[in-house]
């Protein structure tokens, strides 16, 4: 190009001014601009063209052109001066973060009035445009009725970045409403227009961040608009200014008495920061107040605050008004009734309390995963209650509270980490019976039920399931699961069967590991049984039963107890005392105990269960065999190892006769046989009976099942006893991966898995690995046991022993004592564990010259590790050496010879 | 062009205000005192880069813009100095710092690659901070052939960049509004971004 062409076709100047022009107008209505403006000049329009298409895509090449690098000053910017193509009017407000100014368009052709939105504080720097540019796209094409739209978003001369955006009049949505006086009614149908623009932004991937009031303006008619919408992201300043104070930053950043736990903490911001904004401001449009003050306090203080704060229920809100001293309940009562516009305050606190009290607190749930899963759910929880149907956000402040004490108390023992527990795999697999029968059961109901409604619905999930976006290949179980309680939300099928479709899907989701939802799913079933059959029904029984076993997997003991045995008195009542479900509900009760690790109440129960069964079902009935594995696993654990293998071979033999085709709970007991047989030593037996277990469970299920994993990490632990480390180092990892691959990394049996693992690597002397597993299995466990569970015990002496491998036994030491006195509070003198920990603390005192006390732990343990373990396992060697050190270090050289030839007799190689 | 002699051979500096008689007399037509003030120029600027030895600073654009002011104000001194006077000062010690941004450019990228290091502007020890000579060498070749379409907009840009002024300064040179050059420079930093990057 020469200078003659330009000057021939267009000049410098009017290329400057139409790409200023352009870039200032929504995308759509660019091209019809420029075609005007450039008449008949396709030369000049496509340079424009071409300029606008590079300016988006250039990201921060040489930015330093327009960016000053010295301060700006804010002061040149007021009314009168131009920003791009619009001047600016009049200033509008002035936030922390912000100015707004009133601006129109300079020129005769487009001059309508918007909003132009200044960061003073906010230098913009490369990292800044670069992002500008990327997301004023994104921002830009958000068109919802009720989000303000963004134009453009740019920086001036000075460096400011800026945002031209839809002039809303308007007034904040919570002024509005109270001015107004609103009833709760039109308040919670005004805040689900606002939940509804929300949920479109995010399903285009872009959170608010800074959702209050003043960000939501609600016009003279009445429509809610949305301002600023992920511009807080845009401003953020962090990575511009990384020199700043984190407190500066903080104050800069968010706005406290909205701002979510995770925006607090400078933590990840999801789709959830924005449902707990909501969740403050429909708090403040219910009752009138904010769930927490935060004005005024440093962001320390609350930051400090965060995790032991529970929201007062707007229901007590209004009722501690109301409950004031005389003169002040006049007071409090006029300004309820003018807050919230009803009249009578006492009627206002029942319309509160319940439903609307659980949706708020829902929404403000400390942790992100625990409240509404999306925006939609709460505007649709809200629809619900409008309805006056059943919310999801009912009646789980309970269990609420016990994971939360839960998470409160795993502190106290995250210092130490694992090792596996011999009979660890009982445990899980009374899990898997007791599921088991809850969702024959479920099958059998689809079959009597097997209502024209309940096929259309399963079509429907499906038909849904068809359209899905797929991560490979097939839809993954999970993927349809989650997909059909959706569709369920949906449906307009009568309550009873709606709660059937929800209880089995609440089984389902809990079998697949996706507790949450699933606890949602049973509980709602719970709400619509009770609601619709009443509260003694035996439909009712269930859900409470099958709710108390997700309980049970989370590890919320007393909450699924106290559901049980509600459940229990409902069948007593609907089945009378001899009834097969009343046996399956006081064993649960039994595994309730046995997860609490009372062995004894177990078996009591199971006993009871195992007598009810029999007399229902006499002697060959599958239930029986059940019961008889489960009294088996309770003996196992309390150390009753020959009753446990009576019990276990003659559940083996009902199977046997009753089950003509290859049969799961065969499997199972087959593999639970081999463990137990493992305990008693006779190693060769047990190793046969889980190799059969395999072999079986493979046939039936195929090679990729969870189940087929259980048998993997039994055997897995058999070899690595017998020092076969590779064989089971193998076995373990392909268990792993299964279970990771299907109930997820954090169930418990992962976690097992994951200790059991660890004992091999740090047997091979890989500690590294070893610690690191031990450390992740440690998290899942105490986050799935009480703090009290010996599970917790071994992983402190597995660290120990980890530890003492690498010369620190006075790091060790605490951790052993601990170990070695939770094993005693468990178990009985004798028992194997005990024998474990003390062999470690032992060899542990060795190091620190305490002979003694070492020499009387070392052969008590020696003796019982190598009677319950087999003379040739690898504990039992470890044990003998250990012996020898501790007479070599105490120059006792008889002694030590003694015992070295022992070990030459019973590991001649 | 003999750069290295014009350095060496300039011997003392210039009485301060000096220059600013110099900047009348080329502001009225005597395109001798170009050629004198150029070597006034260079020769500061040259001075003060060699002193800034080892002083680390990673962002070039600051470096240059302080070069240029220091040599202002050692040159100019406190005077009350006429804006054009200004003006003018600004866009020849701009010219001036590219020139010696570029060549040590060449010079850094020549000695990467191995080759030898044919004129050393600058004394050898003398290291201006910049951590992209390759970029400087591309836009001032894209500056080019942006001064051939759009000269404005490229006399803008080597103000900003090579001169590292600000926006009432690069107004004061070349006698524009602040809202004209923010126009020039969005404008022609796409034009340079689309010359070394984009589409033709």
């Amino acid at each position: 190009m020469s200078e003659l062409d330009s000057a021939g076709r267009y000049s410098e100047e009017e290329v400057e001014s139409l790409l200023e022009r352009a870039s200032g107008l929504p995308f759509g209505e660019r091209e019809a601009f420029l075609r005007q403006a450039c008449g008949d000049n396709a030369a000049l329009k496509g340079e424009v063209d071409s300029l606008l298409r590079a300016e988006e895509e250039m990201g921060d090449f040489l930015n330093q052109l327009e960016v000053d690098s010295e301060l700006v000053d804010f002061q040149g910017v007021a009314p009168g001066r131009m920003i791009g193509p619009y001047r600016l009017l009049t200033k509008l407000g002035e936030g922390g973060m912000s100015t707004v100014f009133l601006a129109s368009r300079a020129d005769d052709q487009y001059r309508k009035r918007v909003a132009i939105k200044l960061a003073p504080n906010a230098l913009v720097s490369s990292e800044h445009l670069r992002r500008f540019r990327t997301e004023r796209h994104i921002l830009a094409s958000l068109a919802h009725p009720h989000i303000a739209n963004l134009f453009d978003a740019g920086a001036t001369e000075e460096g400011l970045p800026y945002f031209v955006m839809e002039y809303v009049e308007g007034e904040a949505i919570d002024s509005y409403c109270d001015r107004n006086r609103l009833l709760i009614r039109e308040r919670l149908e005004l805040f689900r227009v606002v939940c509804s623009a929300v949920h479109y932004a995010h399903q285009n991937l872009v959170v608010h961040r800074d959702l209050k009031p003043s960000n939501i303006l609600v016009t003279a008619d009445g429509v809610p608009k949305l301002l600023d919408f992920g511009i807080a992201k845009l401003l953020n300043p962090e990575l511009s200014l990384p020199n700043l104070q984190p407190t500066v930053t903080w104050h800069r950043m968010l706005t406290p008495n909205y701002a979510s736990p995770e925006q607090i903490q400078g933590k990840a911001i999801t789709t959830a920061s924005d449902v707990y904004s909501l969740g403050v401001l429909l708090y403040q449009l219910l009752c009138g107040r904010l769930p927490f003050d935060r004005n005024r306090k440093s962001p320390q203080e609350i930051d400090s605050a965060l995790g032991e704060q529970e929201p007062t229920l707007p229901s007590q809100v209004i009722s501690s008004e109301l409950g004031a001293g005389a003169e002040a309940r006049v007071d409090a009562q006029g300004a309820v009734v003018n807050r919230v516009g009803s009249f009578e305050p006492e009627s206002l606190r029942r319309q509160l309390a319940g439903d609307l009290d659980n949706i708020v607190l829902k929404a403000l749930r400390q942790e992100p995963q625990r409240r509404y899963s999306s925006v939609e759910q709460l505007a649709e929880d809200i629809r619900l209650h409008l309805k006056g149907l059943p919310v999801l956000a009912r009646g789980d402040a309970l269990g609420y509270r016990c994971a939360k004490f839960l998470r409160r108390h795993r502190v106290a023992v995250a210092i130490a980490s694992l090792v596996l527990v011999l009979l660890a795999g009982f445990v899980a697999m009374m899990g898997v019976q007791a599921a088991r029968v809850t969702r024959e059961r479920d099958e059998a109901r689809f079959e009597r039920d097997k209502s024209q409604l309940a096929l259309r619905f399963l079509e429907e999930v499906f038909a849904e399931a068809k359209s899905l976006p797929t991560e490979g290949e097939e839809l993954t179980a999970k993927q349809i699961v989650v997909r059909a309680a959706r569709v369920l939300e949906d449906s307009k099928n009568p309550p009873q069967v709606e709660a059937s479709v929800m209880n089995s899907l609440g089984n389902i989701h809990r079998n697949l590991g996706l507790y949450e939802r699933g606890e949602e799913l049973l509980e709602g079933a719970l709400e619509v049984r009770e609601a619709t059959l009443g509260s003694s029904h035996q439909d009712v029984a269930e859900s409470l039963n099958d709710l108390s076993l997700l309980l049970i997997d989370q590890g919320e003991f007393d909450a699924a107890e106290k559901l049980l045995e509600r459940a229990l008195r409902i069948r007593k009542a609907s089945f009378g005392e001899e009834h097969s479900e009343v046996a399956e509900t006081i064993n649960n009760l039994g595994l309730i105990q046995q997860n609490r690790g009372s062995y004894g109440a177990a078996e009591t129960a199971f006993r009871d269960s195992l007598e009810l069964n029999r007399r229902v079902f006499g002697g060959d009935h599958r239930y029986v065999a059940l019961s008889l594995n489960n009294l088996a696993t309770s003996l196992a654990q309390a150390g009753d190892y020959a009753g446990a293998e009576s019990a276990f071979q003659e559940a083996l033999e009902t199977q046997r006769r009753i089950f003509l085709q290859p049969h799961p709970e065969l499997a199972k007991t087959l593999s639970n046989l081999g463990l137990i047989l493992q305990a008693n030593g006779d190693i060769e037996a047990a190793k046969e009976k889980l190799l059969e277990a395999l072999e079986y469970q493979r046939d039936l299920v195929g090679e990729e099942h969870p189940d087929v994993a259980m048998v993997m990490k039994n055997l897995g632990g058999l070899l690595d006893s017998q020092g076969e480390f590779e064989e089971a180092e193998a076995y373990l990892r392909q268990a792993l991966n299964l279970w990771q691959g299907s109930i997820g990394r954090e169930h418990l049996w992962s976690a097992v898995d994951r200790l059991q693992l660890a004992e091999v690597l740090s047997g091979k002397g890989d500690f590294t690995e070893s610690r690191a597993l031990f450390r992740e299995s440690l998290e899942s466990l105490s986050r799935a046991l009480p703090p009290e569970h010996h599970f917790l015990a071994h992983p402190r002496w597995g660290l120990g022993e980890i530890l003492l491998q690498e010369g620190k036994p006075q790091e060790a030491l605490p951790l052993l004592r601990d170990a070695v006195e939770m094993e005693h509070r468990t178990w009985p003198d004798g028992h194997l564990d005990v024998a474990l920990a003390e062999s470690v603390l032992g060899d542990c005192l060795t190091r620190l010259e305490e002979f003694e006390e070492a020499e009387s732990l070392l052969l008590r343990s020696y003796r019982l590790i190598r009677e319950k373990r087999g003379v040739q396992s690898r504990r039992s060697k470890r044990s003998l050496e250990r012996i020898i050190v501790l007479y070599q270090a105490w120059h006792r050289p008889d002694e030590a010879s003694e015992f070295r030839s022992v070990l030459k007799k019973d590991f001649p190689s | 062009m003999g750069r290295g002699r014009q350095i060496r051979s300039l011997g003392e500096r210039p009485e301060a205000g000096e220059i600013t008689g110099l900047l009348q007399d080329w502001a009225e037509g005597n395109e001798e005192t170009h050629t004198q003030l150029m070597e006034l120029i260079y020769g500061e600027l040259c001075r003060l880069a060699s002193s800034r030895l080892r002083q680390e600073r990673s962002d070039h654009t600051l470096q240059t813009s302080a070069l240029v002011h220091e040599a202002y104000l050692r040159l100019l001194g406190q005077k009350q100095v006429s804006w054009q006077d200004r003006g003018h000062f600004f866009a020849m010690a701009a010219r001036m710092m590219r020139r010696i941004l570029v060549n040590h450019a060449r010079d850094r990228v020549c000695a990467k690659r191995g080759g030898g290091v044919e004129h050393l502007p600058l004394e050898e020890s003398v290291c201006l901070p910049m951590d992209r000579p390759e970029e400087c060498i591309a836009v001032d070749e894209a500056l080019g052939a942006l001064a051939a379409v759009h000269p404005q907009q490229a006399k803008v840009v080597e103000l900003r960049y090579f001169g590292g002024l600000n926006r009432d300064e690069i107004g004061e040179s070349l006698g524009l509004s602040r809202p004209t050059i923010a126009r020039r420079l969005r404008v022609a930093r796409i034009w340079l971004y689309r010359y070394l990057h984009g589409e033709s």
